[in-house]
C-alpha cells in the first residue's frame, strides 16, 4: 500500500533560529494509521505537522532541505493552500483559528475555499455539524463558545473538506477533560468510521496512548522513536518513565525484578481496563505502604470567611466559602468547567472582590490593599505565561517585578539571584521570554510572580499543555517550596497530577465547597476526581492514589 | 452554565450583548422589519434614508417620521431605540437653534442683533428652516437607527461580503477579534497586577503610564494572535484562487419581495421628484405654503411605497 | 456581472451624475445627498481595489487585528468622550505597513467600531477619514525608516484634528445653513471635543508611537523560503 505522505531526509530551520527545528527527519505514513507524536515543547512536533501540510516552509520562511510529499504534491511546489485539499490541521488555540462570525460560516470557509458549489457546501456543513453534535449551534457568534466548543468547530471545519490525512496539533492542551474526552472520541469515531489517516501531537499520554497505531518520539528536531505502542512503551522503561500511563509505570516496576520477569513481561496495560485484566493474574502480590504524612500545622497564611464570589450580585457563582490556608501546605482546588476555581482563586490575592464575607491575607483584610500591594505576599500565576511578558529579557523581566514590588538595593539583587536559582534560569537570562518554550516560559512567569518571597504562591492550571517531564519538574518544584514554608495552592483538572503534588484537595461545585481534606480521603473512591492506579486498586488497596505508594510483594522478585 | 463566569468582563455595549441568550440556532425572535431578508430591509432602510435628505417641507417630514417610527415598532425596536433618540434628540435641538441663528435671508425678522463681526437675524422663515433641518436630520438618524436595530453585525457582514469577498473577511475577522483582544487585554493587565505593578490607586498621571508596557505587550500578542489565525487561514485553502460563495438558501417571502420592490419605487419616486423639483420647498425669502406639496403625485407616490412594507408586517410590539 | 458589482457601477454612475449635477445647478442640489453618495462611492471603489490586490492572508489578518485593537481601544475609553486611541493606532499601522494596509486599517476600524457604537451617516466619513489618516500614515514611512518621536507626535494631532473637521462636514454640507457664522460656531462646538481627540492622540503618539511602530513593522511580511539542494532520495 503507497503511503499517503513521506518525509526524506527533512532539515528545516525557522527564520532566525540558532538551530534547526527539524533534523534529518525521515517518515512514512501509511493510509489508516493513528500515529502519536510525542516530545517535550521545543522537540519539533508542531514544525512536524506543519512540513506534512506546507506551512512549513511556505508561510513560515526559513530553510529547508529534504523533500515531503502528500498523494501526489511535493510541498516544494505546492503551497498550503493546495495541500489543504488533502490535508487538515487542527491547531493548538481555539480563539486563534476561527476567521468567521457563526458556526456554519466557519464550517463553509474551508469549502469555499476550495471552490465548492453552493448547494455541496450547505449539505457538507450540515452533515460536519451532525457528526460532532453541534447542530444546535448552528449559528451561534463564535464569540459565545467555550474553548471545547470552538475546538469542536474547527474540527468539524476541517472535516468537512474531508481530507486524507487529519493532522491535530495539541488540540486538548487547553481545554478541560471532559471537553479533551470529546474531542479525542470524535477523533477515534472519525478514525474508525472513515479510515482516516490521522496524526495527533499529545501530551496527555494516558489519554490516547491506547488509540495509536503508531508512536513516535521526538526530541531536540529528531525522531527518536517510532514503534507500535508496546514497543514504545518497553523502550520507555530505560529512563523516560515519565511518559507511561500510570498504570504501565505500575507494572513496569515489576519488571525491574530481572531477566526472567522482563522475559514474561510481554505486555504492558495502556489503560485501566488492560492493568485489570493483568491484575487478576497477579492478584495478592501488592502491598501499600503509602501512609498519609501527619499534617503540619503551620501558619495561617490566608484566611477566607463567609466568602461568596461571582460576577454580579446576586448571581453568586460560590457562596459561604470558609477556608484556612496554612504555610507548607500543598493544595489542590479542583471542580468541573465553569465551577468557579479560578474567580475564586482571584479572590485571594485581590484581582476580584467579594460579593460577601471577607479575606485575610497573613492577618490583614485583603479589601485594604491593592493587588499590587497583595503581590509581595500572594503570588496568582495564571494561565498565561505570555501575559507577563513585557521586557526584553528574562533578567529584565525578574528585575521589574521587583522593582515594582517595592524592593530595592542589597535586598533585591539577593532576592533576584535566590529566584533565578531556584528557578533554574541561568542560562536564559539574556533571551527573550517570548522565544522560549513552553515550560521555560511558564517558569519566567513563576520567577516574575514569586521573585518577592511570597508566603503563598497559587497556580491556575500550570500544566495546560506541559510535557510529562516539565510536570515532574514542576511537581519536584511545588513540593520543594511546600517544605520551605510556602502555602502552595494549585488550580487544576490535571487528577494524576494533584495527586503527586498536593497533600490536601478541595473540590468545588453547585455554588459551595464540596470536599476539603487529605488527598488520600478526597480523591479515594472518587467518581470522576479519580487517578488510573486508584481506580485500578479502589477495592483491593484503599487510598492508593499513585504507583509510588505501591510496591510489589517480594515473592514475585 | 457559567461558563460565562469563568471569562473576566468584557469590554462595554455589544461586546459584552453577544452572550449566552443569542446563541440558540435560530437566534432570537425576530419580527417586522427584522424578519424581512437583510438585503430587502437594507433597501428599505436605504429608501428611508434618502427620503430624510431629499425632503424638506416639515409636513412631509412629519410623516416620514411616522412612518420610521411605526417601522421600529412592528419590529419590536422601540425601547433599544431609545439610546439613538436621546442622540437625535440632542443634536436636532442643537440645529434647530443654531440654524435659526445663522440663517440668512428670511424676511419676517422677530429679533435682531448687531454684533461686531456678524449679524444675527431670527426669522420666521430661519425657524422654519432650522425646524425642518431637526427634522431631517432627525429621519435620518431613525433610518440609520433602523439600520442598526434591525439588521444584526452578522447579515451587515453577509452583505458586506457580497461586495468584496476580502473586504467582507477583514471585517468579519475584525469584529469576531474585538471580545478576544478585550479579554487578552483584561488578561494582562490582571498578570501585570499580580506581578506589582499598581494599575488601580495613585494619581491618574501614573495608572495611565503604568499601563503603557502592557500596550507593548497587548499589541505584540495580538499582532501574533493575527499570525496564527493567518497560518489556520491558509492551512484552510485560503488563497488557491477560484473561491465559491456559499450562500444559505432563504426562500424570497412574499413580505421580502414586496419590501424590496416598495423600497425600489421609493428611491425611484423620491429621485424622480428630486430632478423634476418636486421636493424643492423654498424657506428665502417667504416660505412657500407647506401643504401644498402634500398633494404632489412624486410626493404621495413615495410615501405610499415607504408605506407598503409595513401593511405587510402590521403589527405592534413593544 | 454580479449583483454587487452592478451595485458598486451603478453607484459610481449615480455620484458622478449627482456631482455634475451639483456643478451645473449648485442651487438646487441637495449636497447632503451628493456628498453622502458621493463619499460612499470612494469608500467602496478604494475597498474593492484593495480586495483586488490579491492580499495574503498574513496581510488580511494583520490589517483585521489592528482594527480590532483600535475597535477595542475606542470601546475602552467610550466614558471618555472623543478620546479615541483609533486615530493613533491607525496612524501607527499605516507607518509600519504601507498606504494600502493603513487604509484598510482606518476604514475597517470605523466600519467595524460603528458595529459597537452604531452606524450612522457619519459612517462613510469616518472611513474615509480614517483611512486617509492610515494613507498618510504610509506615506510617512514609506522608505522604510520609521520617523522619530516628534514626527509622530505632530502627525498625530494635525491628523486628529483633521479627521474631526473632516467628519463634521457632513452635517454642515447635510443639514446647517451655508453660512460663516453656521460654520464657525459648528466647528466651536466641537472644539473641546477636538482638543480631547488631539491631545489623548498626541499623548499615545508620544508615549507609545515609535515602540508600536516597531512592533508593527516586525510582523510585516517578509517570508522567504531558502531551499538546499539535494534532489536525491525519494
Amino acid at each position: 500500500m503507497a503511503a499517503i505522505a513521506t518525509l526524506a531526509h527533512v532539515t528545516y530551520t525557522y527564520p532566525g533560529a540558532s538551530k534547526p527545528a527539524l533534523d534529518d527527519v525521515s517518515l512514512a505514513i501509511d493510509p489508516a494509521e493513528v500515529i502519536l507524536v510525542l516530545g517535550g515543547s521545543g522537540s519539533g512536533k508542531s514544525t512536524l505537522l506543519r512540513a506534512i501540510n506546507g506551512l512549513v516552509p511556505h508561510f513560515h520562511g526559513g530553510t529547508f532541505a529534504g523533500r515531503v510529499t502528500v498523494d501526489e504534491f511535493d510541498t516544494r511546489t505546492a503551497r498550503p493552500a493546495e495541500l489543504a485539499a488533502r490535508v487538515g490541521l487542527v491547531f493548538q488555540d481555539p480563539e486563534s483559528q476561527a476567521v468567521m462570525t457563526t458556526v456554519e460560516r466557519e464550517i463553509a470557509f474551508g469549502l469555499e475555499n476550495r471552490g465548492i458549489a453552493s448547494p455541496a457546501i450547505a449539505r457538507l456543513v450540515e452533515e460536519a455539524l451532525i457528526s460532532l453534535g453541534l447542530s444546535g449551534l448552528r449559528r451561534a457568534p463564535l464569540s459565545t463558545l467555550s474553548g471545547g466548543e470552538l475546538q469542536k468547530v474547527a474540527l468539524a471545519a476541517v472535516i468537512a473538506t474531508q481530507p486524507h490525512l487529519l493532522l491535530l496539533d495539541e488540540p486538548t492542551s487547553q481545554l478541560d477533560p471532559v471537553s479533551s474526552e470529546e474531542l479525542l472520541a470524535a477523533v477515534r469515531r472519525l478514525s474508525e468510521d472513515t479510515g482516516a489517516t490521522i496524526v495527533l501531537a499529545e501530551h496527555r499520554v494516558e489519554r490516547c496512548l491506547h488509540l495509536a497505531t503508531r508512536v513516535l518520539f521526538m526530541e531536540g528536531g529528531a525522531i527518536v522513536v517510532d514503534a507500535d505502542p508496546q514497543a514504545f512503551a518497553r523502550w520507555a522503561l530505560a529512563g523516560h518513565r515519565e511518559l507511561l500511563p500510570p498504570v504501565a509505570r505500575l507494572f513496569a516496576r515489576r519488571l525491574n525484578g530481572g531477566a526472567k520477569a522482563a522475559a514474561e513481561a510481554g505486555r504492558l496495560p495502556l489503560t485501566v481496563k488492560d492493568a485489570r485484566g493483568m491484575l487478576d493474574d497477579v492478584a495478592g502480590q501488592l502491598e501499600s505502604f503509602a501512609s498519609p504524612a501527619p499534617a503540619r500545622e503551620g501558619d495561617v497564611v490566608l484566611e477566607a470567611r463567609k466568602l461568596a464570589v461571582g460576577y454580579a450580585p446576586g448571581e453568586a457563582v460560590l457562596e459561604h466559602i470558609d477556608l484556612r490556608l496554612r504555610r507548607g501546605e500543598r493544595i489542590a482546588l479542583m471542580g468541573e468547567n465553569g465551577a468557579g476555581k479560578s474567580t475564586l482563586v482571584r479572590h485571594f490575592n485581590g484581582l476580584a472582590r467579594p460579593l460577601a464575607g471577607d479575606v485575610r491575607l497573613l492577618g490583614r483584610p485583603l479589601k485594604e490593599l491593592s493587588v499590587a500591594q497583595a503581590a509581595r505576599d500572594c503570588a496568582l500565576l495564571g494561565q498565561n505565561p505570555n501575559d507577563y511578558f513585557i521586557k526584553d529579557t528574562v533578567a529584565e523581566e525578574v528585575d521589574y517585578s521587583l522593582v515594582q514590588m517595592g524592593f530595592a538595593g542589597r535586598e533585591r539583587n539577593e532576592l533576584c539571584s535566590r529566584t533565578i536559582v531556584d528557578l533554574d534560569l541561568m542560562d536564559l537570562l539574556m533571551r527573550n521570554p517570548r522565544d522560549l518554550s513552553g515550560g521555560e516560559r511558564t517558569r519566567v512567569a513563576l520567577a516574575a510572580v514569586t521573585c518577592g518571597d511570597p508566603a503563598l504562591v497559587i497556580l491556575d492550571e500550570p500544566t495546560r499543555g506541559m510535557d510529562p517531564l516539565h510536570k515532574a519538574e514542576l511537581a519536584a518544584l511545588l513540593r520543594r517550596w511546600a517544605a520551605n514554608g510556602r502555602c502552595v495552592l494549585v488550580v487544576t483538572h490535571d487528577v494524576e497530577f494533584a495527586a503527586r503534588v498536593a497533600g490536601r484537595v478541595l473540590v468545588v461545585g453547585d455554588g459551595s465547597l464540596l470536599a476539603d481534606g487529605p488527598v488520600h480521603e478526597v480523591l479515594n473512591g472518587s467518581l470522576f476526581f479519580s487517578t488510573q492506579i486508584n481506580r485500578l486498586l479502589r477495592h483491593s488497596l484503599p487510598g492508593v492514589l499513585t504507583e509510588d505508594e505501591v510496591t510489589w510483594g517480594t515473592s514475585l522478585q | 452554565m457559567t461558563l460565562v463566569a469563568e471569562q473576566p468582563a468584557a469590554a462595554a455595549g455589544r461586546v459584552r450583548a453577544t452572550g449566552v441568550a443569542a446563541r440558540r440556532t435560530r437566534g432570537p425572535r425576530r419580527y417586522g422589519l427584522a424578519r424581512t431578508r437583510p438585503v430587502a430591509s437594507l433597501a428599505y432602510v436605504i429608501a428611508l434614508a434618502l427620503a430624510g435628505f431629499v425632503l424638506n417641507d416639515p409636513l412631509q417630514l412629519i410623516a416620514l417620521l411616522a412612518v420610521l417610527f411605526v417601522a421600529l415598532g412592528f419590529a419590536g425596536k422601540l425601547r433599544a431605540s431609545l439610546p439613538y433618540l436621546r442622540v437625535a434628540l440632542y443634536v436636532a435641538g442643537f440645529l434647530a437653534i443654531l440654524n435659526p441663528l445663522f440663517s440668512q435671508g428670511g424676511l419676517d425678522v422677530l429679533w435682531q442683533v448687531h454684533l461686531p463681526l456678524l449679524q444675527i437675524r431670527v426669522t420666521i422663515q430661519g425657524i422654519a428652516f432650522g425646524v425642518s433641518t431637526a427634522l431631517r436630520l432627525s429621519a435620518v438618524l431613525i433610518a440609520f437607527a433602523l439600520y442598526n436595530l434591525v439588521l444584526d453585525p452578522d447579515d451587515q457582514l453577509g452583505i458586506m461580503s457580497r461586495f468584496s469577498f476580502r473586504s467582507g473577511l477583514v471585517v468579519s475577522l475584525a469584529t469576531r477579534l474585538v471580545p478576544v483582544l478585550s479579554r487578552d487585554a483584561e488578561s494582562i493587565a490582571d498578570a501585570q497586577r499580580s506581578r506589582g505593578v499598581e494599575l488601580d490607586r495613585g494619581r491618574r498621571r501614573d495608572r495611565a503610564a503604568a499601563r503603557i508596557p502592557l500596550l507593548s505587550a497587548l499589541l505584540t500578542q495580538s499582532l501574533e494572535r493575527a499570525m496564527d489565525i493567518a497560518a489556520s487561514m491558509e492551512a484552510r485553502g485560503y488563497g488557491r484562487g477560484g473561491r465559491t460563495r456559499w450562500q444559505p438558501e432563504r426562500r424570497w417571502r412574499f413580505a421580502d419581495g414586496a419590501t424590496a420592490a416598495a423600497a425600489g419605487l421609493a428611491v425611484a419616486a423620491l429621485i424622480g421628484g428630486l430632478v423634476a423639483g418636486a421636493f424643492h420647498y423654498r424657506f428665502y425669502p417667504l416660505l412657500d405654503d407647506p401643504w401644498a406639496p402634500l398633494a404632489d403625485p412624486w410626493w404621495l407616490l413615495a410615501l405610499a411605497a415607504l408605506a407598503t412594507p409595513l401593511c405587510v408586517e402590521a403589527r405592534w410590539r413593544r | 456581472m454580479s449583483l454587487s458589482r452592478v451595485t458598486l457601477v451603478a453607484l459610481v454612475v449615480a455620484a458622478i451624475g449627482l456631482s455634475a449635477w451639483a456643478a451645473l445647478e449648485p442651487q438646487s442640489v441637495d449636497w447632503g445627498l451628493v456628498t453622502f453618495v458621493g463619499v460612499v462611492a470612494v469608500v467602496g471603489v478604494a475597498v474593492v481595489a484593495y480586495g483586488a490586490r490579491d492580499a495574503s492572508a498574513h496581510e488580511l489578518s494583520l490589517v483585521a487585528a489592528l482594527a480590532a485593537l483600535a475597535t477595542a481601544g475606542r470601546v475602552l475609553f467610550a466614558s471618555l468622550p472623543n478620546v479615541k486611541p483609533v486615530t493613533f493606532i491607525v496612524l501607527v499601522s499605516g507607518v509600519a505597513l504601507g498606504s494600502g494596509p493603513g487604509f484598510m486599517v482606518g476604514a475597517t476600524s470605523a466600519l467595524v467600531s460603528n458595529l459597537f457604537f452604531g452606524q450612522g451617516p457619519w459612517t462613510p466619513w469616518q472611513m474615509l477619514a480614517w483611512g486617509a489618516v492610515g494613507a498618510v500614515g504610509g506615506l510617512m514611512g514609506r522608505h522604510g525608516r520609521l520617523p522619530g518621536r516628534w514626527a509622530l507626535v505632530a502627525a498625530g494631532a494635525v491628523l486628529a484634528l483633521a479627521f474631526d473637521w473632516v467628519v463634521t462636514l457632513w452635517m454642515y454640507i447635510a443639514f446647517t445653513a451655508h453660512t460663516w457664522p453656521a460654520l464657525v460656531s459648528l466647528y466651536a462646538r466641537g472644539l473641546p471635543f477636538d482638543i480631547a481627540h488631539v491631545a489623548a492622540t498626541g499623548l499615545f503618539a508620544g508615549l507609545f508611537g515609535v515602540q508600536a511602530a516597531k512592533i508593527v513593522a516586525r510582523f510585516r511580511v517578509r517570508t522567504r523560503v531558502t531551499f538546499v539542494g539535494l534532489e536525491g532520495t525519494s
